[in-house]
């Protein structure tokens, strides 16, 4: 932007300003850069700002799916926002969402770190065959895990089966702990070799150091492994509430949001709004809350992994 | 007060042995330094007497409480680690609070405590800041000041001035040696692999070499009397010239033939050698400060004609690398004038200053015997310290 001059009062001239100029350290912004930079801001802008701004739009109008209002529609002002707010089952999904994403995180934080620091002792064959089919897990698309937890937790699955409850349909009892289960198992394969690789950064010594001060494992765990694992923790607690708000697919699969609304999480009630109730406006204004909430997570997110000035 | 005491400890690493047979005796309030090259089972054997590691065979007593199964936090040690392993995520003060504070200690006087050691290490402007902050040798002092704290019985140190700059090093080798002056009641174990370190600071010094201790004794001792090859070169700078020469006896004189000369070696010899020695070939140990251009005077080999190769100042004096027949010695010249490469010197060295060494074992010929009569041994000490 600007380019520094050499400070009054020293010996100025042609030589010196120049050489001032090569300095490294000198603001070196040009507007330039902006030409190069335009193709990513116009795509940005195309697919991502105009469809926000236009959702956030559809959220205030009457437009529906089908009937004399998907054909003429128009703004009606703060109408979707009272019927939101009288909504009893957006209420229930907000909950049911709430519990979706806690327990995921919760889950998550606690299978990665057990598995990770399980194989910090592990043979390297272990570490390597483990490791491996965790990550398969966490790969695997949402519609076969779902599918597979269908089939494992329902009347006469595997589940029922190991533990001698065959008639049992898990699924049906506590349909939310169940789906909650699957978005786990799924997403501890990323929480495991993320949390892994911060455990291995941990100093060895520092631990012997505190083992030589007379510190027993919990005071070890509490005053030094934990706190230098934070940053990475608050990671993988953004990173799953992100992505478990996501996981339409996974509870899609399962149980289509039900019985009645156990499992009807914000994604879904959306969809079901928008695409089974055909109101249009409405379940865009369900996914606008979900904007909002990810917005949260992903300014959290973003302030905790910046790097620290 | 308490000593150290190895009985026959060893440590198998997937069959090998890192330690083998340890057996060493470090008597209440001594400083006592272990050396050797990398590998040597030093580090081992300080981690094993922290408890870090377990011994495979064998007993560890610090006074006479046999502590090989006690767990490292109920030793009542000390530890300054290589890497200094401050706790990245607290601030020097509580780095130095947290060993009072796991172990429930009286916070009343932690405060006075503290300011008190971080005043001796001077590293009271520095409490609050944490370890990323600090430079090297902060880091260094506030680890030294972690391990004071504690005011344990043995304190134990592994290289902790292996990360810092030579100018620094040097500084902290002579607080260290203040700081055990005045904790005179501390028994110290210090592990390095730097053998001017292991000089300067030892009362005694423990030589090991591929897991066996080889040698224990004084820095003077062991310059002066190395039990092994091994010992004598590794113990001085530069190292020791060992040649192939011929020790012969006539009557009750005692000579060695070596680099194409004979000396007479009766003094050095008399009432030291070990049983068993007879005429016959052997290594002959010199140390570069034992030889130099011969001047002629009594005590002196006959004159060794040699080439000057590569010479070396060291500041104070002049080594030199020189071939003198199929042989190429280390030797001491004269500072002025700078000897040439190519150069002609006529070499001598001491005679009662030759070292003999069995060719197949490689251990010493020569016991300790009365003390010995060299006058200047100290200054030769005090040069290798600089």
């Amino acid at each position: 932007m600007t380019v520094m001059t050499s400070p009054e009062g020293t010996v100025a001239g042609p030589d010196l300003e120049r050489l001032w100029k090569t300095r490294r350290d000198r603001d070196r912004f040009q507007w330039s850069s902006l030409a190069l930079m335009t193709p990513a801001f116009g795509l940005l802008i195309i697919l991502f700002l105009i469809p926000m701004g236009y959702a956030v739009y559809l959220g205030l109008t009457n437009l529906t799916l089908v009937g004399p209002d998907s054909v003429k529609w128009g703004f009606t002002g703060l109408q979707n926002l009272s019927r939101l707010r009288q909504d009893s089952t957006f209420w229930t999904s907000l909950w049911v969402t709430g519990g979706f994403i806690g327990g995921s995180i919760v889950g998550v934080l606690v299978a990665g770190y057990w598995l990770a620091s399980l194989l910090m002792r592990a043979r390297p064959w272990m570490r390597i065959v483990v490791g491996g089919v965790v990550v398969v897990s966490w790969m695997m698309p949402a519609v076969t895990a779902g599918m597979t937890w269908y089939a494992s937790t329902t009347q006469g699955g595997a589940l029922g089966t190991l533990i001698g409850m065959r008639n049992t349909n898990f699924l049906d009892s506590w349909p939310l702990v169940i789906v909650t289960l699957a978005n786990i198992w799924s997403m501890t394969g990323f929480s495991m070799l993320v949390i892994g690789a911060a455990l291995r950064n941990i100093p060895s010594e520092a631990i012997e150091a505190a083992m030589v001060e007379n510190a027993s494992a919990w005071q070890r765990f509490r005053s030094i492994v934990l706190p230098l694992l934070r940053p990475t923790m608050i990671a993988v607690v953004l990173l799953t509430a992100l992505l478990s708000l996501a996981n339409f697919g996974l509870i899609y699969i399962m149980t289509q949001g039900g019985p009645g609304n156990a499992t009807n999480i914000l994604p879904l009630y959306s969809y079901q709004q928008a695409f089974s109730f055909n109101n249009l406006a409405y379940g865009a204004l369900i996914g606008n809350v979900m904007v909002l909430l990810a917005t949260v997570f992903g300014v959290l997110y973003v302030r905790v992994a910046a790097p620290r000035s | 007060m308490s000593g150290i005491r190895f009985e026959g400890v060893w440590k198998l690493f997937e069959g090998s042995a890192v330690v083998s047979d340890l057996n060493l005796d470090v008597r209440a309030g001594e400083f006592i330094v272990l050396v050797g090259p990398s590998g040597c089972g030093k580090t081992t054997s300080l981690r094993m007497l922290a408890g870090l590691e377990r011994p495979s065979h064998g007993r560890i007593f610090i006074g006479d409480r046999d502590v090989t199964d006690v767990p490292t936090g109920e030793r009542d040690i000390s530890m300054v680690f290589q890497s200094y392993a401050l706790y990245p995520n607290m601030n020097v003060y509580r780095n130095l609070a947290f060993g009072p504070r796991v172990r429930k200690e009286p916070r009343a006087t932690l405060d006075a405590r503290i300011n008190e050691v971080a005043e001796l290490l001077q590293i009271k402007h520095l409490l609050k800041r944490t370890p990323a902050a600090l430079s090297g040798g902060q880091r260094q002092r506030v680890a030294l000041g972690r391990a004071l704290i504690r005011e344990p019985q043995v304190f134990l140190m592994d290289e902790p001035l292996s990360n810092l700059d030579a100018a620094l090093r040097v500084q902290m080798r002579a607080e260290l040696i203040r700081l055990h002056q005045r904790l005179e009641k501390t028994t110290n174990v210090y592990v390095t692999h730097d053998q001017v370190e292991a000089l300067t600071m030892g009362d005694r010094v423990a030589v090991l070499k591929d897991g066996v201790l080889l040698q224990v004794d004084s820095a003077n001792d062991l310059y002066e009397h190395p039990s092994s090859v091994f010992v004598g070169e590794f113990i001085g700078s530069p190292k020791m010239n060992i040649l192939e020469g011929t020790l012969s006896f006539s009557g009750d004189s005692c000579t060695v033939e070596v680099l194409g000369v004979r000396a007479d070696v009766s003094e050095r010899v008399a009432g030291r050698l070990r049983e068993g020695v007879v005429s016959g070939p052997v290594l002959v140990g010199i140390r570069p400060h034992d030889l130099f251009p011969a001047t002629g005077s009594t005590g002196e080999s006959p004159a060794i004609s040699a080439t000057v190769d590569i010479s070396e100042h060291t500041g104070a004096e002049v080594f030199a690398t020189m071939e003198t027949g199929p042989s190429r010695v280390v030797a001491r010249l004269p500072r002025v004038p700078t000897p040439d490469r190519g150069e002609r010197v006529d070499l001598a060295f001491r005679a009662g200053a030759v070292h003999l060494f069995d060719r197949d074992t490689q251990l010493s010929l020569l016991d300790r015997g009365t003390p010995s009569r060299r006058t200047s041994a100290p200054a030769d000490i005090s040069q290798q310290v600089r």
